[in-house]
């Protein structure tokens, strides 16, 4: 299992079957904002990087996490 | 377990689960900020150790409200509150006023509950604009007040602690523990590693209410307490004293040593021959912890789970009292495998680590350290002599009467309330009903006409201290109830609870009292007291779910026989 979704799968209590780069909020009942902000810091932790504000909010889905870590020069498949 | 483990057993979990676990707890969490992370965190390390947590928590930015209301629910084993106060950000925590009324609030509280009230201290600011000169720094005069009338409230009140969150800021550093980020856009100040270490402290109060504490230490001894191997470099060969690696086993030693102080029992598990040990003790000079300190000592060449299971049924505590140190990764997997009740701590560590891991374990975490904690590791060492005694001894009575034991009994004395109470919360085996009460529990039980008979015991090798104890509810038309009995493992096998029921029972019948009666509650751990009523003559009344209800008419107690009352053991006042 990747970094990434252990994450997910562990903090949204679900299955790792059901992370696929459309899991958000919408269709995700556990992914709250409170859940929103603890996802945030653990994947921080685990990739030792930061994202700013912005970038933080305009995370839509797990497609965009993906894409955000990309951008910071690291493998969020790791 | 990090973090993310503990958020991954808190998401799986709901209250259909809740019949799979052995223990539950019921918590309040009340804090200034937003603690979703404290709740998780904390009921991760719940499920860990197999307890279900019911938690209340005050909602959002409403604790004020919660307190003035009454909506807190007082009918819970403990409340945790944590407030901060800090350089960043104001809050209403820098008005005085508004937080004495606050402490006024919370005394309130923690006397409505029969349950027990965490406090976490206020977190001293160490940087403002005062720089260097940090004590003229008004938030840091502020927390150091606001501290100050904590620890007065913790006096006032039996069921009121404070937690030294300060202590928990410095294993992290406030680098690691405050998330400037998010105390800004989400009101959550502390990163979740914090929030880790805060929700492992407070869970270490809720193993004491269950419990679960540890009680002794067992050793291994080469590479573990000295560097080396014994058998082949000899007592004086191995590393130990002032030079590196020697200093870092002798340091682990005066560590060891203050943990027997404490009231933790020491004991030795080593495939070693007693007699190379001993000239260790003996010869030495670097050897900070004696032969005198180990209540038990096991060596030899048999597994170590073998041994261990030795040294239970020596100190007659339960293998979940016990911490496991041995350098050997076999070792260790094998005591997990066969004993997974041990704690057996990673210890594939250097030298230098070995004092900090020690310190590092919160197992041994207690509400408050009795006279008798203090002297209990001396105790056992104690009843190790006695035991050469007893096997130099030509019958059971002769060995009795040699120990020339005096049961000294008093009623609600209110020096032993700490002591009483903890009777209660630590006894498992020979406890009738295993109900553990709190400080304000017992002095409300002693209001309401209750009666504590506590048995201080000693005999010609030391004393015991207070380790006995039967609770008699008031008499009604003529019938007194036994609303427990408990008797520290360390004085069993003496037959000590037959002479001091005697005592009750006599006493009793001098008062009027036609009958008495006594529930038992069966549990895994208390198959030891079971056979104790029926052995004075109890006869079994009623036997349902709630447990088995014991009764005795007291005329008959006194026309009969008493075969297990030994009378050279004394009664004294």
């Amino acid at each position: 299992m990747s970094k990434l979704s252990h994450i997910f799968s562990s903090i949204l209590g679900i299955d790792e079957s059901r992370i696929t780069p459309d899991l958000s909020p919408n269709n995700t009942s556990s992914w709250d904002s409170l859940n929103a902000i603890i996802l945030l810091t653990e994947i921080e932790k685990a990739f030792a990087t930061k994202f700013d504000f912005n970038e933080a909010m305009s995370i839509k889905n797990f497609g965009d996490v993906t894409q955000l870590i990309e951008s910071k020069g690291l493998n969020p498949h790791a | 377990m990090n973090a993310l483990d503990y958020l991954k057993l808190a998401s799986r979990i709901s209250e259909t689960d809740r019949g799979r676990f052995p223990s539950t707890i019921s918590v309040n969490i009340i804090t200034n900020f937003t603690d979703d992370v404290f709740l998780k965190v904390l009921t991760g390390i719940c499920l860990e150790n197999s307890i279900y947590p019911v938690i209340w928590r005050a909602p959002y930015k409403q604790y004020h409200l919660a307190f003035k209301s009454g909506e807190i629910p007082k009918d819970v084993a403990i409340t945790f509150i944590f407030f901060y106060l800090n350089p960043y950000l104001y809050s209403e925590f820098y008005n005085p006023d508004q937080v004495n009324e606050l402490f006024d609030d919370i005394e309130k509280f923690a006397e409505s509950t029969k349950g027990t009230v965490v406090m976490n201290s206020f977190i001293t600011p160490y940087r403002g604009a005062y720089g260097n000169l940090f004590d003229k720094s008004e938030l840091f005069s502020l927390a150091e007040n606001y501290n100050r009338s904590l620890f007065e409230l913790e006096k006032r009140l039996k069921n009121f602690r404070v937690l030294d969150v300060n202590r928990l800021m410095h294993t992290l550093g406030e680098r690691q523990a405050r998330d400037f980020r998010g105390m800004y856009a989400f009101d959550f100040p502390f990163t979740n590693d914090f929030a880790v270490e805060v929700a492992k402290e407070w869970f270490s109060y809720i193993r004491v209410l269950l419990g679960k504490i540890k009680k002794c230490i067992v050793v291994d001894l080469d590479d573990t307490v000295w560097g080396g191997i014994l058998g082949e470099v000899g007592p004086l060969g191995i590393l130990l004293g002032e030079d590196y690696p020697g200093r870092c086993y002798q340091n682990f030693q005066r560590a060891l040593v203050e943990f027997h102080n404490r009231g933790i029992l020491l004991a030795i598990n080593s495939r070693n021959n007693w007699e190379d040990v001993k000239e260790v003790f003996n010869q030495n000079p670097h050897m900070v912890l004696k032969e005198s300190h180990f209540a038990s000592i096991q060596t030899n060449w048999n597994n170590k789970a073998d041994n261990l299971r030795a040294i239970a049924e020596e100190l007659n505590i339960g293998l979940d009292s016990f911490v496991f140190f041995d350098d050997d990764p076999n070792n260790r997997a094998l005591v997990k495998t066969m004993l997974p009740e041990v704690l057996v701590p990673e210890f594939s560590i250097a030298p230098e680590e070995y004092v900090n891991m020690l310190y590092g374990l919160d197992e041994f975490n207690q509400f408050a350290l009795t006279e008798e904690d203090t002297a209990r590791a001396k105790m056992y060492a104690e009843e190790r002599q006695r035991k050469v005694v007893e096997k130099g001894s030509a019958s059971f009575d002769e060995y009795i009467a040699g120990l020339q034991i005096v049961v000294n009994v008093s009623v609600n004395k209110l020096e032993y309330l700490t002591r009483l109470s903890q009777l209660t919360l630590k006894t498992n085996q020979f406890n009738l009903t295993t109900k553990r009460y709190s400080e304000s529990e017992v002095a409300d039980l002693i209001k309401k006409g209750c009666r504590f008979f506590a048995g201080d015991i000693q005999d010609k090798f030391g004393r015991y201290g207070v380790t006995i104890l039967a609770i008699l509810s008031p008499q009604e038309n003529g019938v007194v109830r036994i609303d427990n009995f408990l008797m520290s493992c360390r004085v069993a096998g003496r037959g000590v609870e037959f002479t001091f029921f005697d005592y009750l029972l006599e006493l009793l019948a001098s008062e009027g009292v036609k009958k008495v009666t006594g529930l038992l509650i069966e549990t895994q751990k208390n198959p030891p007291v079971r056979e104790i009523l029926p052995n004075l003559g109890f006869k079994i009344k009623e036997k349902g779910e709630g447990g088995t209800l014991f009764e005795i008419n007291l005329e008959e107690y006194q026309m009969c026989q008493q075969p297990n009352v030994n009378r050279h053991i004394k009664i004294g006042s």
